[in-house]
């Protein structure tokens, strides 16, 4: 990477999509994942030296907005559990679709997704919907392409039974 | 993505961050950017700047110092410095001295009676009181006389033989 001024903001814009529902999907807030967001891009703006040498910016983006939303909800679990499940309701990680049966699918999803433990729904958030092999997520999240496998088969098969009930309603 | 309830998940399109996040963040940037780059400018041009300061400040420092020992050095009598005598004076002063102590001999030898010259003019007081020399009339344990001369063995005069 290189200390351009504008370097910075172009990658802003070019993964701030990507890393904005990642991070709504970890801490279940539009609040603090608009202060995460900005705590990642102004600590890089003071640091710029923390760029050097990263390779896949995209990879090294993620990592540090999974690491800052884990020490975020760790602090947020040890100053109230309350605000965390209020926040938990609001989490819209979806476009909702016009159809209100894919809609009602969405919103489910959501609130499913907010069951999973933090390390999974990271996982299942990267495969899923960023199509990241099991390699790329480990090297993302700093773990194993196996633990990855196997938290991506857990979180999945807790998201299956969650979701199962309204999967027969629907079809 | 083997099974379709996979599929199924992953059709579901995530929600973008708002464009006004977005722009926020882009302003966060160049913000940050102009502080950084701001702080890193004054920080070396200060560095120009008190180059003369810290000079002046040392020398300040230096001056003071040195008065400081200058003004100790003539109230404290201890570092007066000793004057130097030449040779001359030097013999005057101990010729000077030498008639003063054989004067004040004299004069002692004089103001003491006939009796003192040859007697001890005092008695040393031992350090420890308790082991001052007791009188002889003392010197008896309860038992009986264990010192003085009194009790020696009488002596005893054995017959000499002539040898004629």
């Amino acid at each position: 990477m290189n200390r351009d001024p504008s370097a910075l903001e172009d990658l802003c814009r070019e993964h701030t999509p990507a890393l904005f529902p990642f991070l709504l999907n970890l801490t279940r807030n539009e609040a603090d994942t608009r202060d995460l967001l900005q705590e990642l891009f102004v600590s890089l703006a003071r640091h710029p030296e923390r760029l050097d040498g990263v390779r896949e910016p995209r990879a090294f983006l993620f990592r540090s907005a999974h690491n800052l939303a884990l020490d975020h909800l760790r602090s947020r679990a040890s100053r109230s559990r309350a605000h965390e499940a209020a926040g938990q309701a609001r989490a819209d990680i979806f476009n909702l679709p016009a159809n209100p049966d894919d809609a009602a699918h969405a919103e489910a999803l959501s609130a499913a997704l907010g069951e999973l433990p933090a390390d999974q729904r990271a996982v299942v958030h990267l495969k899923l919907w960023e199509g990241m092999t099991f390699e790329s997520i480990g090297r993302t999240l700093e773990i194993s392409p196996n633990t990855a496998a196997s938290r991506y088969r857990y979180g999945l098969e807790k998201l299956r039974s969650l979701l199962r009930s309204l999967y027969n309603q629907l079809h | 993505m083997n099974d379709e309830f996979e599929q199924r998940l992953s059709r579901h399109t995530l929600r973008s961050a708002p464009p006004e996040v977005i722009e926020d963040l882009a302003r966060a940037i160049r913000t940050h950017q102009a502080r950084t780059e701001l702080r890193s400018h004054r920080a070396s041009a200060g560095d120009d700047d008190s180059a003369p300061v810290w000079r002046t400040l040392g020398l300040l420092w230096a001056g003071a110092l040195a008065m400081l020992m200058l003004s100790r050095s003539e109230t404290d009598p201890m570092t007066h410095s000793v004057p130097r005598l030449t040779p001359e004076q030097a013999a005057e002063v101990r010729a000077e001295r030498m008639a003063l102590w054989e004067l004040a001999n004299v004069r002692e030898s004089l103001d003491e009676p006939a009796s003192a010259q040859t007697a001890p003019r005092r008695l040393l007081e031992p350090a420890d009181r308790s082991r001052m020399p007791r009188p002889r009339s003392q010197l008896r344990s309860p038992e009986g006389p264990i010192l003085g001369h009194e009790h020696r063995p009488p002596f005893q005069r054995f017959p000499i033989e002539s040898p004629i």
